[in-house]
């Protein structure tokens, strides 16, 4: 018995030495191209673009999914987009933003609508990357449950720090699509733009799921911190193939319902945000240039009439 | 819980810990593995524990009253009171809406309209298996292979010990319970062994089954969107999901049960290597296959001696055993393919031979292979109905197969990585295939290879196990 118990002790200690060794040591130049380093670039528009401003918060459908220069020449603000990964969570996306929200701003959360139907604290590989390699200080942001729902994650973390791979980088990811230097000078991502479109593969159903209302909560909690900064938050959808939105539109309703409930100020419906594969790029939230250009539009339509409400906004 | 979580990683070292600490007394042991079992269990639902508690009882009770009864009537009373009850509360939980609805459907087809009250009830975790735990037990005491018990902890424990709570190996009691009354000691190689089969049953589960079941899900959720080529890797992808979610947990369980000092059940024996169709049931789901086997087909079969009745008492068999599986009509026609194909296999298995000895062809490895992937081909084919969520669906799944696109070069996103590591774990299961588990590697002579194996093995599960676990499949039935 104590044989087995000293080797089985052995095993799990070495492990165990390995897995918290790699969150000390610096990202690997294979993790240091990746998109998630583009928080880096975001941070520090938010941190100096001058008012009026506009900010974009979500996941990947807002990255993949706007041209704010259009929004910069129709609404005459100054457009922040800070959205990476829909991985890290919407608690993470408002908590990181409302660090830098200022008096006047206009803040846009579109969130993607898988966000509504996990964990609010949820964790991922994508989070852990960004708190212990991209960002160190702001582990500060997360709560004791994100950071427990961490904890599993840790492991194939500090593993790809021993990965030999991660150090001979086969391929360049810095300049690609999901790369560090993916994203224009107002956050979007427009390295996919005139690239050639991929098979887009519809998303599994929501319906069944059980709507979060902790994410509502949250949300809420974030429009009094937005308010009490003297700025306003206005919700938005995300875009969505057609197909995957009819196949969920039970659970979507659902968060729209909450959204209106709960007396958000709201952009347009799901309905208008549901886009033909032609307008996406490789997944089902994921726009071309001409979906990103289509869905600035829409967006511009719907903050058109709602921004003449806001005292603030510069005619 | 579940075997792969964070709760039972905190579970597991404490009960092992305290279990052997107490391991001088069996009854106090028993008492807490009992205990422990209810709080595994009751972690999911305490509602439901009072299911097992009543199965258990029911059993129980009948055993005690068999003990005191000699006549064979009476006894055989008690054996049909036993069975109406245990599977009463199955056939309530799992099968009443299933029946139901059916009848209410075929009255509709022929124009009169009823309406069905459905319970909606949800299926207590594991029922499939504790029912054929308990039935085994009062079954072999009415026919007198097993001495019924008094002590009702090593009972209850015998129906709901923990690891084979949720999905089996469905245990029997001559197996299980002589080991539950033996006071049990410490075997430093049988432990080793378990956590091996635990450590290889992870990776099955985490690496192989939960990476296929994204892929499989897309391919059975757009079946219009992919060509036939794709929908038939659709199926070789679900099989490796079923069979590595189902025997990686059976690897769990019984590594589990080793550290604990039980040796349970074999449940898989390298099925996608079987040369036939009847041997692959004799080396897949085992303990469920030899319970139908010996608890319905051969009391069906009886005294008769013709070889149409014996077939069609196969064909009658398979066809329950798909409906244990589960409550719908793609199981009972599942369950039919099997019961055809074992009888077509049974029944060719002399001519077969006669052909091999023609042409020299036993014991050759390549005509081996052939057998194989015939084999496996059938397995793969039978399991679109396992998966499909309706006729219609398995319709459409079969017809996208038969379809001109079959002769398109199929395209999975994401797949690659998945057949390598299938490939891979073919591999080791095939140098191990006749041992017990696949990382058996007692015969390694430096500790240090073995150890190096192991680390490998736990990097691997890390490093490539899926994004999002999957709940374990058997746990529906």
């Amino acid at each position: 018995m104590k044989k087995f118990i000293v080797k089985i002790s052995l095993l799990l200690f070495l492990l165990l030495l390995l897995c918290f060794s790699g969150l000390f040591l610096p990202p690997t130049p294979h993790a240091s191209q990746s998109l998630l380093f583009g928080e880096l670039q975001k941070d520090s528009l938010l941190r100096y673009v001058e008012s009026p401003r506009i900010i974009f918060v979500g996941g990947s459908n807002l990255s993949f999914g706007l041209n704010s220069q259009i929004i910069r020449d129709s609404l005459h603000l100054n457009p922040i987009n800070t959205a990476i990964h829909a991985a890290l969570g919407v608690k993470y996306m408002m908590d990181n933003t409302i660090q830098y929200i200022q008096k006047g701003d206009i803040v846009v959360l579109a969130s993607e609508y898988t966000a509504f139907y996990r964990e609010y604290d949820e964790a991922s590989d994508e989070l852990l990357r960004i708190v212990v390699d991209v960002n160190r200080s702001n582990i500060k942001l997360l709560s004791t449950k994100q950071l427990l729902n961490c904890l599993p994650h840790i492991p194939k973390f500090s593993l790809s720090k021993f990965n030999p791979i991660k150090y001979v980088v086969l391929t360049d990811l810095s300049f690609g699509v999901y790369g560090v230097h993916s994203f224009n000078q107002y956050g979007d991502a427009y390295k996919h733009w005139g690239l050639n479109r991929n098979k887009i593969i519809p998303m599994a159903s929501l319906n069944n799921a059980k709507l979060n209302t902790e994410v509502i909560q949250g949300i809420k909690k974030f429009q009094s911190e937005v308010s009490a900064k003297g700025a306003t938050l206005l919700v938005s959808f995300p875009v969505m193939q057609d197909i995957s939105f009819k196949k969920s539109s039970e659970a979507i309703k659902k968060i729209e319902a909450q959204y209106i409930k709960n007396g958000f100020t709201i952009l347009g419906t799901p309905e208008r945000y549901m886009v033909p594969d032609s307008l996406l790029f490789d997944n089902t939230g994921h726009s071309t240039k001409e979906g990103a250009d289509y869905r600035t539009q829409l967006l511009i339509e719907d903050l058109k009439s709602v921004l003449t409400h806001i005292a603030h906004y510069p005619e | 819980m579940s075997f792969v979580s964070l709760d039972f990683a905190l579970f597991m070292p404490l009960v092992f810990a305290i279990y052997w600490l107490l391991n001088k007394n069996v009854r106090v042991q028993n008492i807490f593995l009992l205990a422990v079992s209810y709080f595994f269990y009751g972690w999911w639902s305490w509602k439901y524990l009072s299911i097992v508690l009543f199965c258990s009882i029911v059993n129980y009770v009948a055993g005690l009253l068999m003990m005191k009864e000699d006549r064979h009537l009476a006894r055989k009373a008690i054996l049909i009171v036993c069975c109406v009850l245990s599977l009463g509360v199955l056939g309530i939980f799992k099968y009443y809406d299933f029946f139901v609805t059916s009848f209410v459907e075929a009255f509709s087809f022929f124009g009169v309209p009823l309406r069905a009250a459905t319970l909606n009830l949800i299926l207590p975790i594991g029922i499939s298996f504790y029912t054929f735990h308990t039935l085994s037990y009062t079954i072999e005491v009415y026919r007198r292979k097993l001495e019924p018990t008094r002590d009702v902890v090593s009972f209850f424990l015998f129906v709901n010990i923990f690891p084979l709570a949720m999905a089996g190996p469905i245990e029997r009691a001559t197996n299980l319970l002589p080991q539950i009354y033996k006071r049990r000691t410490f075997d430093y190689a049988l432990a080793v062994d378990g956590s091996r089969q635990i450590l290889w049953g992870l990776f099955k589960k985490m690496v192989i089954a939960d990476n296929c079941a994204p892929i499989v899900n897309d391919i059975f959720g757009n079946i219009a969107g992919y060509s036939g080529s794709t929908l038939v890797l659709g199926t070789v992808f679900f099989a490796f999901q079923l069979y590595c979610d189902f025997s990686g947990y059976s690897d769990m369980a019984l590594g589990i049960g080793k550290l604990l000092g039980f040796k349970f059940l074999q449940n898989f024996n390298y099925p996608y290597f079987a040369t036939s169709f009847s041997d692959y049931w004799k080396r897949n789901h085992i303990s469920m296959t030899q319970w139908f086997m010996d608890y319905v087909y051969y009391p069906l079969v009886g005294k008769s001696d013709k070889l149409s009745y014996w077939n069609l008492c196969m064909i009658i068999t398979f066809l329950l055993s798909g409906l244990w599986h589960g409550a719908a009509w793609t199981f009972v026609l599942w369950g039919l393919y099997q019961g055809i194909f074992i009888v077509i296999s049974m029944n060719c298995t002399k001519s077969r031979k006669r052909f091999e000895k023609k042409y020299h062809l036993k014991d050759r490895l390549a005509w081996n292979f052939v057998k194989m992937a015939f084999t496996f081909a059938l397995v793969c084919f039978g399991l679109v109905l396992f998966r499909a969520e309706n006729i219609t669906h398995a319709w459409e799944y079969i017809s996208g197969i038969f379809s001109s696109s079959f002769f398109i070069y199929s395209h999975v996103t994401n797949s690659r990585l998945t057949l390598l590591l299938i490939g891979v774990f073919m591999l080791v299961e095939w140098f191990n295939r006749h041992k017990q588990h696949g990382l058996q590697i007692d015969n390694v002579k430096y500790p240090i290879l073995r150890w190096i194996f192991y680390c490998a093995l736990i990097i691997a599960i890390i490093e490539f196990s899926a994004e999002n676990s999957q709940e374990f499949i058997y746990f529906q039935f």
